[in-house]
């Protein structure tokens, strides 16, 4: 998990990178690089454009350094460009949707400790997750991706995608109405709803 | 609850926030009333177990070597454009200098003798000329020279030509008076 804010270690490769040490730039590179790209991947949903992104987004970071606010976590920061830079790429390409048939997710399941049964099931779930995913307007997309995979609470998405508290509920009500539409039904049994113990 | 538009707003900020022991038990209260809701509920946790169950996407392990490759073209990139720039303002600078000294000179060789003008005025426009062509010739050099190497060049270079020129204004002002 990349650092929080308040580790010294990362003031001190944000003071060594604003002074142009490269060698501390590429530590910040190295700790932020799998949360900036699962961003990238799962808003535009390809690996060679979710690369690019991540690229490009490092670089903006490495010329707007002398603009991060060291009382902010560099995370919420950084994903703020990667946010803007998705939505930015997806409105010009209007990607609304990829074929998935060219789409290849394999690396979207890094565990290497799980049996090969369970890697192939963990690894259709993630397809058909990102299948769905694809389906969500821009908006939607990167609410639902701050909020599953990096924990975010609402203040902190609101923060990172520039909106109110309330828009951003609004959108995750609306993009979970849009998944209940896509995903077929399921025989499971009947849980408790809402759950006793919230994840959050 | 005011409406079934808000109680689904509520059911899903349940998933993501603790909505409080009476909340809940109200919340299942009314889906037990509501059993096409409680299906779109049952559908909602299966997403959201869905989604938690998925880990982060990782890159390749090469791509934090391509980006520093690219930061680094860019910095490069941004230095070399510094180093032109600061050496095309250096040099302009001086080319307003240079004219108010020229005219100074051309009158003080003037008044020693009107017919050391020419030959004075032609000198000079060949030293600025081939002072020029020397500084020009080591901005194409710019990527090669810290940034801060080409303007000290460009008003070093421009301080030689006018110490030249003076000297030999001077010179010939000897010259004259002996």
């Amino acid at each position: 998990m990349a650092p929080h804010a308040t580790d010294p270690a990362e003031y001190r490769w944000i003071a060594g990178a604003r002074a142009g040490d490269h060698q501390d730039f590429s530590r910040l590179i190295q700790a932020y690089q799998t949360p900036v790209y699962n961003l990238c991947y799962r808003m535009l949903g390809q690996r060679e454009d979710a690369e690019d992104a991540t690229q490009e987004t490092f670089l903006r970071a490495f010329t707007h350094l002398h603009q991060y606010d060291t009382n902010r976590r560099f995370l919420n920061w950084i994903l703020t460009i990667a946010s803007h830079h998705c939505i930015d790429r997806l409105r010009k390409k209007q990607i609304q949707s990829v074929p998935w048939e060219q789409n290849p997710v394999a690396q979207s399941v890094s565990s290497p400790a799980r049996s090969p049964e369970k890697t192939i099931i963990a690894r259709q779930q993630a397809d058909e997750i990102q299948q769905w995913m694809q389906q969500l307007p821009p908006d939607y997309r990167i609410a639902l991706t701050l909020l599953y995979w990096y924990d975010f609470s609402y203040e902190e998405i609101a923060q990172i995608l520039q909106c109110s508290v309330p828009a951003i509920k609004s959108r995750l009500h609306r993009a979970r109405r849009k998944l209940a539409t896509l995903v077929p039904p399921q025989p499971t049994a009947r849980r408790p709803f809402p759950r006793p113990t919230p994840s959050r | 609850m005011s409406n079934c538009e808000d109680t689904l707003r509520q059911l899903s900020q349940a998933l993501d926030q603790n909505p409080g022991t009476e909340r809940q038990a109200h919340i299942a209260q009314w889906l037990a009333q509501h059993p096409e809701r409680a299906a779109t509920a049952q559908t909602w946790l299966f997403v959201d177990d869905r989604l938690r169950g998925v880990p982060l996407a990782t890159p390749s392990p090469r791509l934090a070597d391509f980006i520093l490759a690219a930061v680094l073209r860019q910095h490069r990139h941004d230095r070399r454009l510094l180093a032109a720039l600061a050496f095309v303002g250096s040099s302009l600078s001086l080319v307003p200098t240079l004219l108010v000294l020229l005219l100074a000179l051309l009158w003080l060789a003037s008044r020693v003798q009107p017919a050391l003008l020419t030959t004075c005025t032609k000198l000079l426009l060949d030293l600025l000329r081939s002072g020029y062509t020397v500084l020009f010739a080591l901005g194409s050099l710019s990527h090669t020279l810290a940034p801060w190497t080409l303007p000290l060049l460009a008003i070093g270079g421009g301080s030689v030509i006018l110490l030249l020129t003076l000297t030999l204004a001077h010179s010939s002002t000897q010259v004259r008076a002996s």
